[in-house]
């Protein structure tokens, strides 16, 4: 049986290189689709956090690269379970110094018309990724450096068990 | 046996590196390892955070038991951001 994850509808990438969404979107295109979303997430200059206001100078992302590949493939796979039209995925993710304003991740799905899932397995891919995919961003301001936390996920924080 | 530990985020900075062989009697499993770990690293707080961990490229649970070779990662909540 052919493994799920060696499927050559996805795309995955890290990269320190800028992000294109003109060129995901050709990596997603087939001769049978005719519809593609996109997703990009961006540096925020301007965070609002609690009622006072977070300045960024620029993000550093890290991740656990092995892990964050067969994560999304794994997410990859459960999206084209759920939306079975949909023709390809693509996930392209900064790694390294991102300034405000840089595309810092991007997702597309193709579909043969846009009523087949293209919209619902874009934003699947992010949502699941943002959850589970092994990659932090540290947040670099005037004087300081923090790892951003996400919230924990109790079904993956082993002390909440 | 012996497992890599690998760190990531907020643990790599506290601890001061990011990956280390680690000794530990055959058949431990993940909460085991945390303990050991919480006595040597007491500064990660690995116990009284939220952590994640995941053996070769798995999520894993504290009862997850561990073998010979394995690459054990810990951690922090992945940066998913607001919604």
């Amino acid at each position: 049986m052919k493994d799920r994850r060696d499927d050559r509808r996805f795309h995955f990438r890290l990269t320190e290189e800028s992000l294109s969404s003109d060129r995901l979107i050709e990596a997603v295109s087939t001769p049978d689709t005719g519809a593609v979303a996109t997703f990009a997430g961006v540096v925020r200059g301007l965070t609002h956090v609690d009622g006072s206001e977070v300045k960024t100078d620029f993000l550093v992302y890290e991740s656990y690269a092995a892990m964050a590949r067969k994560q999304s493939e794994d997410i990859a796979a459960k999206a084209f379970e759920k939306w079975p039209a949909v023709a390809r995925l693509a996930v392209e993710h900064r790694i390294g110094r991102c300034g405000i304003g840089e595309v810092t991740v991007l997702t597309a799905a193709s579909s043969p018309h846009r009523g087949d899932g293209c919209f619902e397995a874009c934003r699947y891919v992010i949502e699941q990724l943002k959850a589970t995919v092994p990659i932090w961003k540290q947040e670099n301001e005037a004087d300081s450096e923090t790892w951003v936390v996400g919230n924990p996920d109790k079904r993956l924080d082993v002390n909440a068990q | 046996m012996t497992v890599t530990l690998a760190l990531f985020a907020t643990l790599k900075q506290k601890a001061g590196w990011n990956r280390k062989d680690i000794c530990l009697p055959a058949g431990s499993t993940v909460g085991e390892l945390l303990q050991k770990l919480d006595v040597d690293l007491p500064m990660l707080g690995l116990l009284r955070i939220p952590l994640y961990v995941a053996v070769n490229d798995e999520y894993a649970d504290s009862k997850h038991r561990l073998q010979d070779k394995d690459e054990v990662a810990l951690f922090p909540p992945v940066s998913g951001g607001r919604k």
